[in-house]
């Protein structure tokens, strides 16, 4: 059983919902009913509700009284586990180029992993990672799933530039940049699918929930996707399980 | 439509933020203060959420191609109109041709610039803020063509001056909750966060304010959850980090204090200076949860 989350004010318009404090699938999945339920039941009395790993932050509007919200929410919290069906999720397959022209700190990683390039690359694109929420940079997917065997502490020096669409990892994280940032990951691949897009709403195809795959691709295929993403809108394509 | 002759240090266009599109960790944006972007707006007619002008430290000078009703507010950034000196906090009436001078701050940090009918750049998630990473091009550029919207009323029959509270600019106490993670905090260190004097680095932006102070408080990491613009984050090596209008949606710093929506506004007019916190009270009677200060001096 998963203990109930607790309610706290978040200065004068937020609502703070908190677990446990652990990364843990259970708590993942309470947090997702809870929010698709809320915004089916008392949408009206919020703008946006911000998930993450072990909490649920509501911003209500203005003129909403916070401790009415909350009673509401604890009625719908112990509703909740009667009515709720298993939700479909969608797998997304995204091209990444593991070239080292692309993914510079690919040789030092599987150095100081003591594996080949080839058997990073196959351990990473191995896995179904989970999208658990989005935060960080616009876009930027917190993905859980990584292989033990790929965790590595991040640079001691971050990079200043980190371009959009690098593929990397960061301690017990994988992730892709959606815009250019600094970011002391480690650098394995680049992937052609633009992963932010603020004139399309939603701006990202990803959402809390979703699920991705990672698939090796060529350095011409990463070029000529990236050539037909810069003229026209893309997606990536979903993943068939064969 | 308004040409922009020149752009002055820092101008973006703000609105009142982005909202609807944190969970894709869209930042909220917006006036920095708030506050003085809804007042230009009021004085020109315009909803409050109507686009206006930011400008930081030093102000943009821009040619009027057409005529309209203009307010400056915000800091004192010695405006003229073709010349002579203009009021703040007051509508002012612009004839086609007319030039306006923003100069450099006498008080404030930003200063704001409501047209009627407001800034009509197209919308992008819902907001005309300007951010780098979702509306890079929303930063004024010399030579830059801005469009006006269509507004109802060109004239205003109010051409009172309003007098802003002294307190918005000059008052050392930035009123704040307990944040999350307050209480998590041992109780001397809860009580030096509260009474220690800070000050604003230069290391400050639209993002965030980086605060130093002479005593050492730490936290530890939390596991990453949701942040908005006035939360106060305390690192492991004793950083203390306002976050400001641009910030992301999610950190995974101790989140110690919460900063009300009045402050983020005032902070957004506050020099690298002198701010200190105290526990008086007095001034956030009506809220109910407990009410510090952070204040500057």
């Amino acid at each position: 059983m998963i203990t109930p989350p607790t309610f706290n004010h978040f200065g004068e318009q937020a609502v703070l919902l908190s677990w446990k404090p652990q990364i843990a699938p259970a708590i993942r999945d309470d947090i997702r009913q809870l929010d698709r339920l809320m915004h089916r039941e008392l949408s009206a009395l919020f703008m946006e509700t911000v998930p993450a790993y072990c909490s649920l932050t509501v911003f209500l509007h203005p003129w909403v009284d916070k401790e009415d919200f909350i009673r509401k929410t604890q009625v719908l919290y112990k509703q909740k586990q009667a009515q709720e069906k298993e939700h479909k999720t969608v797998v997304w397959q995204i091209p990444v180029c593991y070239d080292t022209s692309l993914g510079w700190d690919l040789e030092a990683f599987a150095k100081a992993k003591s594996m080949t390039t080839e058997e990073v690359i196959s351990l990473h694109t191995q896995e179904t990672y989970e999208v658990y929420f989005l935060g960080f940079l616009p876009g930027f997917p917190y993905l859980g799933g990584l292989n033990e065997r790929l965790h590595l502490p991040r640079k001691t020096k971050p990079s200043i530039k980190v371009p959009a669409g690098a593929v990397a990892i960061g301690g017990q994280q994988t992730g892709v940049y959606p815009v250019e940032s600094p970011g002391g990951w480690h650098i394995l691949g680049q992937t052609p699918i633009p992963f932010f897009l603020p004139e399309q709403s939603p701006p990202s195809f990803l959402e809390a929930g979703h699920q991705i795959r990672f698939s090796a691709i060529s350095l011409e295929a990463y070029r000529d996707i990236k050539a037909r993403s810069e003229s026209a809108f893309m997606l990536p394509k979903k993943w068939n399980h064969k | 439509m308004i040409k922009v002759i020149s752009s002055g240090i820092f101008s973006s266009i703000q609105d009142q933020g982005r909202f609807g599109y944190r969970k894709w960790g869209v930042p909220v944006s917006g006036a920095m203060d708030a506050f003085s972007a809804r007042l230009s707006n009021q004085l020109v007619n315009n909803p409050v959420e109507a686009a206006v002008i930011e400008m930081t430290y030093s102000g943009a000078s821009l040619q009027f191609l057409c005529e309209t009703l203009i307010a400056i507010t915000g800091g004192d950034f010695a405006p003229t109109l073709n010349g002579r000196s203009i009021p703040l906090n007051s509508p002012i009436v612009i004839k086609t041709g007319d030039l306006l001078r923003i100069g450099a701050a006498r008080y404030g940090l930003r200063c704001y610039l409501a047209v009627s009918g407001g800034i009509a750049v197209a919308p992008i998630l819902g907001s005309r803020s300007y951010h780098p990473n979702v509306a890079p091009d929303y930063r004024l550029q010399k030579g830059q063509l801005l469009p006006i919207g269509e507004s109802l009323k060109k004239t205003s029959h109010n051409h009172a001056i309003v007098r802003i509270k002294k307190a918005h600019f000059e008052d050392p106490a930035i009123p704040v909750h307990e944040g999350p993670e307050f209480n998590l905090l041992p109780k001397n260190m809860q009580s030096l966060l509260l009474n220690t004097p800070f000050t604003i680095s230069n290391e400050s932006n639209r993002m965030g304010y980086r605060l130093e102070m002479n005593k050492t408080l730490t936290a530890p990491e939390i596991i990453t959850s949701a942040v908005q613009p006035g939360t106060v984050q305390l690192t492991p090596s004793g950083q203390l980090i306002v976050l400001m209008r641009d910030c992301p949606t999610t950190g995974g710093y101790a989140r110690v204090l919460q900063l009300t929506e009045e402050g983020v506004s005032r902070l957004g007019q506050r020099h690298s200076s002198y701010i200190s916190t105290s526990s008086d009270t007095s001034n956030c009677s009506t809220l109910r949860s407990s009410c510090f200060f952070l204040s500057a001096r």
